[in-house]
């Protein structure tokens, strides 16, 4: 398990020109190893305050993704694009680093009810070398009814999100790239990678499994923790669905592009279900509300300069944003489900259905497809 | 691309679909049977229009006819004194007795008092006088006989000391009773003892009804004598003595008298017509009110019939199966108010009629009696049957007898000279103008100025100056109002042609000319209207019924919609449309079955819609999005 606070920035890719730099380059706080007593693991504060924002009704959208994979530009290009979309504001926070979204105007009192309409969110951006070293050990299947090593920062991650954003480098995803251009470690990488999301759809299950179908507390979840066992049976288990919308994104698409031509124009949830079966089923089978999208990361980047321009349209983060937003807000209240009807936020097996229906084009290639799910 | 222009053509369509369906729910929002827009020729056909004769006469027209203090029934009143003093048997004077004496001088007197027209007051004081002065020097003679009894009755009922001559006629009621039980000497006697029953009750219920508080008495009073008339007519010993007498109802002339039996039977009308609180009685004196139409079938056959509380159910339930033109429909419509409508209040108003429709059968016409005729016009003016009132009436303005009732010695002798005439000539004149019929313009006497209708209407209707519908009543009605009243029907007249046509819109427009006349009182006239509609609404609705049982719903939404949006009917009128459960739902059918169909669209639209955005925002990339956008 890495040391590193998985609620800080991963990498070193923020353009410091455009965010302070005292606000962005923070060391963070060094984390107590978690205290275990007769296999109870003792929450820290930092997971504590997570639950308590919970408790206050803090929607919880959690950015998980391979390492390298765009999460942190993602936060990033939300961070700059975000004012410009009808007020939201985002503030980094000095300790936990998360970065904490409220509708403009309530900077100061962001979880304050009184003054605005809206509680605003934690984006959890989290580590992803993390995921493929909590999971790796689970590669080669096989029950194993000892405990996984999973910090409860991640465990919290599962119990309390209210929605995902699933990153994937889409340039990593060709198996044509992969055929033409073999490298040993590349394929491990990915390998890992795709291991990581299988097991991370899993755990989501495991976790809306315990606390929402069965009644577990989230404390109780994050405290036991999960084994090895539970996780094999929760992902072969099609009978829980999750309520919880989850966004697919390729980021790295724009790189992506250079591969593949026109690569925009091809078909998201096509392209999983042809490329990444596995996740596709996993997801398909258990998420009631989900979409495959691509992020640009460097669409429009002058001089070819490997330093992201925030300030540059890039397509996906946030709309992406935007979809899982309006799939909380509309999730509660008495007209939010005709809302989300109207919205178009049919539960995506269902959109699934009527596409078929009425695109033949569509139907021809579900069909050859569906032999691979 | 392609599934964008699809989706683009389906939305036109969906939204065509619910402009319409939007546009169909409003209309049928609006009335469950459509607009009610330009519809009168369909409305006309509907309705079966024009209703000529439909209109009946209204409350408030009956008001004002009740208003022109028309409503006396004349009585007949003929009065007269015995004349037969014969020397053996019941009644009889020895020859050359005093009592015949004296008894044949005032009958002498009374004769002068019945037959002479040139007396003045003074001088039939005298006489009075002096022939009661010879009947009490005949009674000292001869006491308690009933001659001399009945005839200082009736001589005092001539000069109309009511009191005096009540005490007399009981007396002579007494003898007569007693008399009766004793067996006669022959045919003659016995006749003799029957007509005196009957003139003495006649006259006693003379002496009894006009005093207060008595008029029931005197009611039961003429109601025995009419009966004891039987007594002559079905009497087989009396075949010869009054040939040609074949019943009771029959109109004949009492020998010993020279009374008519017709005037019993008109005094017994105008007594019943009169006393509109009777009610009939069972033996313990119980008023007996009516709680359903008697079983008639059963008169002959029922032996409870013949008891004292059936009396009433028998008279009526006889008169009901032998009633004939004209009374038959006004009777029958009495009959079945009185019993199935609970309409108790007309019990007089029924024997009234009863007893018209029996002697009716034995006396065709009638056209020999003015007077019953008078009280047969009168009576169905109250019942609102005016045809027929103003056709009786004119009959008994043209009947030969008409002078001979002016003429009669009773009215005479009290100073009524005339008023029977008059009572005739104001109804009939009443009566025309309430039919419509053209009175020519000599029937009365001109008004010395025109009321202020008549010179409204001139002003409105300058071509109708010269040929109005009926000439001005003038000085036939002591009062000015009462003229004014009757030149209300200048305007009914036309109004009712208009409405009779169902030419409503016209009604209309020539009904608020009159409204915008400042000086004119509309109150009457705004509650006539309403009445009409009121009658014109019952129609409809019973046209209605008539097309809902045909199965012509087209026609009964018509009519509905006519009923409720025509602006013409009140809610009264509304409230009588019978709704089944099956009627709303045929006339909220409309309503509902485009309301299902506006759901059905806005269903369409929004699930159409939702799918579209679901295909779109799930499969479409943001990308793919932004370059279409641009």
């Amino acid at each position: 398990m890495s040391d590193r606070d998985i609620f800080s920035d991963d990498t070193g890719e923020v353009d410091v020109s455009v965010v302070p730099q005292e606000q962005l380059v923070q060391s963070p706080p060094p984390i107590p190893p978690p205290l275990e007593e007769d296999g109870i693991t003792t929450l820290r504060d930092d997971e504590v305050n997570l639950l308590q924002w919970h408790q206050k009704g803090k929607k919880i959208i959690a950015v998980i993704g391979f390492y390298d994979s765009g999460k942190t530009f993602f936060v990033n290009r939300l961070r700059k694009a975000l004012p410009d979309f009808d007020g939201w504001f985002c503030k980094q926070q000095a300790e936990d680093n998360p970065i904490i979204v409220t509708p403009d105007g309530i900077i100061q009192t962001e979880i304050s009810k009184a003054t605005g309409n809206h509680d605003g969110y934690i984006i959890a951006d989290v580590a992803g070398e993390s995921f493929a070293k909590g999971f790796r050990k689970q590669h080669g299947g096989g029950a194993d009814k000892s405990l996984l090593d999973i910090n409860p920062r991640y465990l919290s991650i599962f119990a309390l999100a209210d929605a995902f954003i699933l990153l994937l480098p889409a340039k990593d995803l060709d198996k044509r790239e992969i055929a033409e251009d073999y490298e040993v470690e590349r394929k491990a990488d990915n390998h890992d990678m795709i291991e990581s999301f299988h097991n991370i759809v899993g755990m989501i299950k495991v976790a809306h499994d315990r606390i929402a179908v069965n009644g577990e507390t989230p404390r109780s979840f994050m405290e036991t923790g999960v084994t090895g066992e539970e996780l094999q049976k929760a992902f072969f288990n099609h009978k829980v669905t999750c309520p919880r919308p989850v966004s697919v994104l390729y980021s790295l698409a724009d790189v992506y592009e250079r591969y593949v031509d026109d690569s925009y124009d091809e078909d998201p949830f096509l392209f999983t279900f042809s490329h990444i079966p596995k996740l596709a089923h996993a997801i398909n089978h258990f998420f009631d509300f989900y979409r495959f999208d691509f992020l640009s990361a460097f669409y429009g980047q002058r001089d070819e300069s490997n330093v992201p321009d925030y300030n540059l349209e890039h397509h996906g983060a946030v709309e992406a944003f935007y979809w899982i937003h309006e799939h909380l807000e509309m999730s509660s209240g008495l007209f939010g489900p005709w809302k989300r009807r109207f919205k178009g936020h049919l539960p995506t097996r269902t959109a699934i259905k009527w596409r078929r229906l009425l695109d033949p084009g569509f139907r021809s290639k579900w069909k050859r497809l569906k032999g691979s799910l | 691309m392609m599934y964008r222009k699809l989706s683009f053509a389906v939305y036109i369509c969906f939204a065509l679909l619910l402009v319409t369906s939007t546009i169909w729910f409003i209309s049928a929002l609006r009335g469950p049977a459509g607009s009610f827009d330009n519809e009168d020729a369909r409305i006309r056909e509907a309705l079966r229009l024009p209703w000529s004769g439909f209109l009946p006469v209204t409350g408030s027209e009956k008001k004002i006819i009740r208003d022109l203090d028309l409503d006396e029934p004349i009585f007949m009143s003929d009065l007269r004194y015995w004349k037969d003093i014969p020397t053996g048997g019941l009644f009889s004077y020895p020859r050359s007795s005093s009592a015949r004496n004296w008894l044949e001088k005032a009958n002498g007197i009374m004769d002068q008092m019945q037959r002479d027209d040139s007396l003045d007051k003074s001088q039939v004081f005298d006489l009075f006088k002096e022939a009661v002065s010879a009947l009490n020097r005949a009674e000292r003679s001869a006491p308690n006989r009933w001659i001399t009894q009945y005839n200082m009755g009736i001589l005092h009922l001539w000069v109309d000391q009511k009191v005096a001559a009540r005490k007399f006629l009981q007396k002579a009621d007494k003898l007569i009773s007693k008399q009766v039980q004793l067996p006669p000497r022959d045919v003659v006697d016995r006749f003799r003892a029957f007509e005196a029953g009957i003139v003495t009750r006649y006259a006693l219920a003379h002496a009894t009804f006009s005093e207060s508080g008595s008029a029931e008495k005197g009611l039961i009073h003429f109601r025995e004598a009419v009966k004891r008339i039987a007594s002559i007519a079905y009497d087989e010993t009396g075949q010869e003595y009054y040939a040609g007498v074949v019943s009771g109802y029959s109109f004949f002339k009492l020998q010993h008298t020279g009374t008519e039996t017709q005037a019993l039977w008109n005094d017994l009308v105008a007594a019943y017509m009169n006393t509109t609180q009777f009610h009939e009685r069972c033996q313990d004196g119980s008023e007996i009110k009516p709680t359903s139409a008697p079983d008639c079938g059963m008169k002959n056959e029922d032996p409870n019939w013949k008891t004292r509380c059936h009396y009433r159910d028998a008279i009526f339930c006889s008169s009901l199966n032998n009633a004939e033109d004209p009374y038959k429909e006004s009777y029958k419509r009495l009959f079945r108010g009185f019993y199935e409508r609970g309409r108790w209040e007309d019990e007089h108003l029924l024997w009234a009629l009863s007893n018209l429709v029996d002697i009716n059968v034995y006396n065709p016409g009638m056209y020999s009696s003015p007077a019953i005729l008078y009280n047969s016009s009168l009576l169905h003016l109250k019942l609102g049957d005016f045809q027929l009132a103003a056709s009786q009436i004119s009959d008994a303005y043209n009947s030969v007898d008409y002078l001979s009732v002016e003429s009669g010695h009773v009215a005479r002798l009290r100073g009524e000279y005339g008023s029977a005439g008059d009572h005739i000539n104001k109804l009939r004149i009443v009566v025309n103008v309430l039919v419509g019929n053209k009175l020519k313009a000599s029937s009365c006497p001109p008004s010395k100025e025109p009321s202020l209708l008549r010179l409204t209407f001139q002003e409105l209707y300058p071509d109708q100056r010269e040929t109005p519908s009926f000439p001005a009543v003038g000085s036939c009605f002591e009062e000015p109002e009462q003229e004014r009243q009757v030149d209300k029907w200048l305007f009914i007249h036309l109004w009712r042609q208009l409405l009779e046509d169902g030419n409503y819109p016209a009604f209309e427009e020539e009904y608020s000319l009159l409204l915008k006349k400042k000086d004119v009182f509309t109150g009457f006239f705004e509650q006539w209207r309403a009445e009409v509609f009121s009658l014109i609404g019952d129609r409809a609705l019973a046209e209605r019924a008539l097309c809902l049982k045909n199965g012509e719903y087209q026609k009964a939404d018509l009519i509905e919609a006519f009923l409720m949006r025509s602006g013409f009917f009140k809610k009264e009128t509304f409230e009588k449309l019978s709704m089944s459960p099956m009627d709303y739902l045929r006339r909220w059918r409309r309503v509902i079955l485009s309301g299902l169909f506006f759901l059905v669209c806005i269903k369409l639209v929004f699930s159409w819609h939702a799918r579209h955005r679901a295909l779109w925002s799930t499969f479409v990339s943001y990308h793919r999005q932004s370059r279409k956008k641009t």
